[in-house]
């Protein structure tokens, strides 16, 4: 069954620049699909517009932020939702079939209210009933002890507050979890233990993931399939071990190669030039500022998403055609 | 003292005292540190995670704050016995967060212009601008650059740069940079790295990198320092540490960096267990990793390890007794 289903979306930032409307174009044409219990990674440099795309997908919209074309269509078991530039029906589904961790979790909870009215405000605006047996179960699946309802937010370390916000996410058993760089501001050990909480969420509670980062080498062995995401745009999209093995679009093989591992002393090569900005997104391919395999049928036509080897490994970019 | 030496950090120590009058908490931020820098060009990494006392470190080496006890010596001499005026012209900071570095108002020739003149000891404008035309061509940028611009029309990466030719103007023995890439992209990371690699091999300049990163550590480091709670608990030579760690932290520590080429990793690692983040652990009388330390011992928690030298590599361990 197909959880989400993005068709060709474009959600644009306005915004004035010198007295004049400007665009921002964030995300502009991305496509694609997640089944149920997939993970899916979103990888990029930031100003990619990856955060954009999570609040889109998630139905955050505001007045600078709207859809100008494309949908995002859920279907979850018994219910089905739309964004779209006429309507957004998903806030209805918030929390209980969807829920989103935002990029500073950190500073998500609510400072002056110890975490147990944190989880009471949450789950009065639901009109669930308030049972502390619940919520204390709940919190030992994430592993924390009963002690933080009675603690206020400045009182637990990052990792804990990240658990207590994950706690949250999942409390009313959502179907699908859409988290923004959850571990960004954590160091490894933290980050190792909140990446093997997703995985271990995911495992047993079949939920579908959405996570997004920066950082492409956290995405082995966590998420099932990873699109990689450039100016607005996906660039390469596929199952987590065909694009780690064999990476087509040079923009992956750039990503893959600059990364530092320990035990490999060989002088990594940068990416060539800056980000390009998203006012004035360059024409055809996007990355052919950038590129070394750049002809010339790359600055003029934008490549279109190609299937390649297995069928579930797409790629834009001219070199595949 | 060896006059070969650099810099020499002997017993240092640095206690900060929480609460107020009648109930003080102590908190032993860097606790006995013992290191040597020698006169050899290297990049020295300070490694550990948040709240180990890096930072504070830092601060003691660039006489932002005083040790409690102990002794910081450069160049034969206690780093408190220089004049300011002759001491930032020998250590120089280079800081985490390059948005943050410049005032957003001031345009960046502006700001050279400041320091041009104090270096110069004159009031008048310089117009000379040789020296800056030298520290920015060892950063790779040209003073063209940055003519009538503010520092907003830069990129993160270009002003990372310009924060280390900044530091270059006054051409110092030591360059501290505390997490000079952790807010930068991957793409630009390497850059970055690379230009400390680059320094140290063309203006003979001394990096004193700080990270919690053991991947960019070991990419660029010749000499490395584990730091837990304050006190640094293995040192040695980059590759040695880091392909065959001593100490249990240090293992955890290397476990935890996500491994880009390992796709056959089906599950992420389980947690570890934390221990109380408690005052104990920064008491002196106990090895600091006792509460998260699978191989312990009775005498770990009762007194605190000797520092044993083998092979080049310090490691305080009772493991190694």
């Amino acid at each position: 069954m197909t959880h989400m289903r993005v068709n060709d979306l474009r959600a644009y930032y306005t915004v004035e620049q010198n007295g004049l409307p400007k665009n921002i174009r964030a995300v502009d044409g991305v496509s694609f699909e997640i089944e149920e219990h997939d993970f899916l990674a979103i990888v990029g440099e930031s100003g990619c517009g990856k955060t954009t795309l999570a609040k889109v997908l998630y139905g955050a919209l505001d007045p600078v932020l709207s859809i100008v074309s494309g949908s995002v269509h859920y279907a979850f078991d018994d219910s089905e939702f739309e964004i779209s530039p006429v309507q957004n029906t998903l806030p209805k589904a918030w929390w209980k079939k969807i829920s989103y961790i935002p990029q500073g979790s950190l500073s998500a909870l609510n400072p002056i209210r110890k975490v147990g009215q944190i989880f009471r405000d949450l789950l009065s605006s639901h009109n669930v009933p308030f049972e502390i047996k619940d919520v204390e179960n709940h919190l030992k699946l994430v592993n924390l002890s009963e002690q933080v309802l009675g603690m206020y937010p400045f009182e637990l370390s990052g990792g804990m507050k990240q658990r207590v916000v994950m706690a949250l996410a999942t409390f009313l058993n959502p179907r699908m979890i859409i988290a923004d760089e959850p571990t960004s501001a954590l160091d490894v050990v933290t980050q190792r233990d909140i990446l093997w909480l997703l995985s271990f969420l995911h495992l047993s509670k079949q939920i579908s993931f959405v996570f997004i980062t920066h950082d492409i080498s956290l995405i082995p062995g966590l998420a099932s399939s990873v699109a990689v995401m450039y100016c607005g745009c996906i660039v390469e999209y596929g199952p987590v071990d065909e694009v780690f093995s064999k990476p087509l679009h040079p923009y992956t093989k750039f990503l893959l190669s600059s990364i530092p591992r320990i035990g490999d002393k060989t002088e990594k090569k940068p990416i060539p030039g800056a980000v390009v900005s998203l006012i004035n997104p360059p024409s055809g391919c996007r990355f052919h500022s950038r590129c070394p395999n750049k002809t010339d049928t790359c600055e003029n036509s934008r490549p279109n998403m190609i299937k390649v080897g297995s069928g579930r490994h797409e790629v834009a970019c001219w070199l595949y055609k | 003292m060896v006059s070969n030496v650099l810099l020499h950090f002997e017993g240092v120590h640095k206690t900060f005292r929480l609460g107020h009058l009648f109930s003080t908490n102590k908190i032993h931020a860097v606790w006995d540190a013992n290191f040597k820098i020698e006169s050899d060009p290297i990049v020295f990494t300070l490694v550990g995670e948040s709240g180990s006392g890096k930072t504070t470190i830092a601060n003691l080496l660039l006489r932002i704050i005083k040790p409690t006890k102990g002794t910081i010596w450069f160049m034969g001499r206690n780093i408190e016995s220089y004049p300011r005026s002759e001491f930032i012209k020998q250590i120089q900071p280079v800081f985490q967060d390059p948005f943050e570095t410049f005032n957003p108002l001031k345009k960046l020739e502006g700001y050279f212009q400041i320091m041009l003149k104090k270096i110069a000891n004159s009031g008048k404008k310089v117009g000379n601008y040789s020296l800056l035309e030298e520290s920015l061509g060892s950063v790779g940028l040209t003073v063209e650059d940055i003519k009538g611009r503010y520092p907003h029309e830069l990129s993160g990466g270009q002003l990372q740069r310009l924060s280390i030719a900044r530091s270059l103007l006054v051409n110092p023995k030591i360059l501290v940079a505390d997490e000079p890439v952790s807010m930068l992209d991957v793409s630009l990371r390497i850059s970055i790295l690379n230009l400390f690699r680059k320094l140290r091999d063309e203006r003979l300049l001394h990096v004193f990198y700080i990270t919690h990163d053991l991947a960019t550590a070991y990419y660029i480091s010749d000499y490395i320092a584990v730091i837990l709670k304050g006190s640094i608990v293995e040192s040695g030579p980059a590759d040695k540490v880091l392909t065959s760690p001593l100490h249990p932290y240090t293992k955890l520590l290397k476990e935890s960096v996500p491994d880009l080429l390992d796709t056959a990793r089906q599950k992420m690692p389980g947690p570890v267990s934390r221990g109380v983040e408690s005052s104990p652990e920064y008491s002196e009388d106990l090895c600091k990793f006792v509460f998260r330390c699978s191989h312990k011992k009775g005498i770990c928690e009762k007194e605190a390890p000797p520092n044993i030298t083998a092979d080049g590599v310090a490691v305080r361990c009772w493991l190694y007794q």
